[in-house]
């Protein structure tokens, strides 16, 4: 009698051939996969959600548009612009969030911003020495800021003058509001303008974004959605026919090791 | 049933979260309390050369203002401070007494967590407490559990608190 070898349901040398060429094919797609899950694992870690991306090209990548709403006023030395909702001292950026501003001044090597209600004072370096919210226990909503010689006036339902210490408040006469040097809009230079928008949109998209849009594929639109699909079945794929080999060869050597030698 | 009762008791929970969070009190309204009759005019403080240093040291980073605005009165001072817990800025509003706290309390909360520091329980521990060298607290402060960061801001503004009233006139041991 004789002995009939069983022959296995998928012949292993065509599927191990597949199994290398899939798995070379798609390792790119893989790595990519693996890096990004890392990466997105430690988002918090390595300051993903607060770095941001400053690349020209991925930024136009993602459409990010320069900003529409830009409002500048000069002092003598210094340039204060609200760029949608981010305030610059000259390219310094002041912390927060901004809705309007309504000028700025410079009195004694101090520069005066009325902004959202508020008067920030800095230094002449672009250091915050304070934040005035209140004149004499009143919130504050500033229409206008200007100054008389070096004392600020800010209009709010009457115009109010201060000294530079910003500690008494008073009523402007008649003929003291007449004096009243404004603070105006200005046109905001060219070199300056490109410099706050690149810096505006460099602000904007995150690392994490980027590492979401690769693992998710993304990044591509809707095909790279569809490719990220088309890795992760094949990495179920390659780690089933990858353990289908690894059975049948282990069952081959089994059956090797049983065979008795002649 | 169960699951009327688990929606309820989760509304309950994020509504006491959000309900946690605000403005307590306006600082204008606790300065107001602080001082009998009219409030005495602000005074300013600038934090500049060894002051800056050592508010850096006790905050952990740069203040964020060179110049402070505070409230004095024979030995007391107000104070109103902000430190960020984890996110979002605390405002304090702390009394000094003979360079003893008086009294701290949490008037502004934006955090979305550690809210608890704001209750009477918590902040009633810092009454009566000074500096010692190095500017720290010369008492152990117990600590809330899942509210550490804004125990820690606390604890900062407390201790900014006392030094900054040593560099105040109405400091007894300042020349």
């Amino acid at each position: 009698m004789t002995r009939h070898k069983k022959r296995p349901l998928i012949q292993l040398r065509s599927l191990y051939l597949w199994h290398r060429y899939a798995g070379i094919s798609s390792a790119l797609l893989l790595l990519i996969l693996a890096i990004s899950g890392l990466l997105l694992n430690h988002t918090t870690d390595l300051n993903l959600n607060r770095s941001f991306v400053n690349s020209e090209w991925l930024l136009d990548w993602y459409e990010i548009e320069p900003p529409q709403r830009a409002l500048s006023y000069a002092t003598e030395q210094h340039t204060v612009t609200l760029i949608e909702d981010k305030l610059y001292l000259d390219k310094k950026p002041i912390n927060g969030h901004f809705e309007s501003l309504a000028g700025a001044i410079e009195v004694q090597n101090i520069i005066v911003i009325a902004v959202d209600a508020q008067l920030l004072l800095f230094t002449t370096g672009g250091e915050l020495i304070e934040r005035i919210t209140e004149v004499d226990g009143r919130r504050i909503l500033i229409g206008a800021i200007g100054k008389i010689a070096q004392q600020p006036v800010i209009q709010t339902d009457d115009f109010l003058l201060t000294d530079i210490d910003f500690s008494t408040w008073q009523s402007a006469s008649k003929n003291e509001i007449l004096k009243i040097g404004w603070s105006y809009p200005t046109r905001l230079p060219n070199n300056l303008r490109r410099t706050l928008e690149h810096d505006y949109r460099s602000n904007i998209l995150t690392l994490e974004r980027i590492m979401l849009d690769l693992h998710s594929g993304r990044i591509l639109g809707n095909n790279g959605v569809y490719l990220m699909d088309a890795a992760a079945i094949m990495l179920i794929l390659l780690s089933l026919s990858g353990s289908y080999i690894w059975l049948q060869q282990l069952l081959k050597r089994r059956q090797h090791k049983k065979e008795p030698r002649k | 049933m169960i699951r009327f009762f688990s929606l309820l008791l989760i509304s309950v929970l994020v509504a006491s979260t959000a309900f946690a969070r605000g403005v307590y009190q306006q600082p204008t309204d606790f300065i107001s309390n602080v001082f009998t009759g009219a409030i005495p005019t602000p005074n300013r403080l600038w934090l500049t050369g060894t002051r800056k240093q050592i508010a850096n040291d006790i905050l952990g980073h740069p203040p964020t203002s060179l110049r402070l605005r505070y409230w004095g009165q024979g030995s007391r001072t107000a104070w109103i401070l902000k430190e960020i817990g984890k996110e979002k800025p605390i405002t304090v509003g702390i009394v000094i007494n003979n360079n003893r706290i008086e009294r701290i309390k949490v008037l502004i909360f934006l955090e979305s967590r550690g809210w608890e520091v704001r209750h009477d329980f918590f902040t009633e521990q810092f009454n009566g407490l000074g500096i010692k060298n190095g500017q720290e607290l010369d008492k152990h402060i117990d600590g809330i559990s899942g509210a550490t960061l804004s125990v820690r801001a606390l604890k900062k503004l407390s201790r900014l608190a006392l030094y900054l009233h040593t560099q105040t006139p109405f400091s007894h041991d300042t020349p």
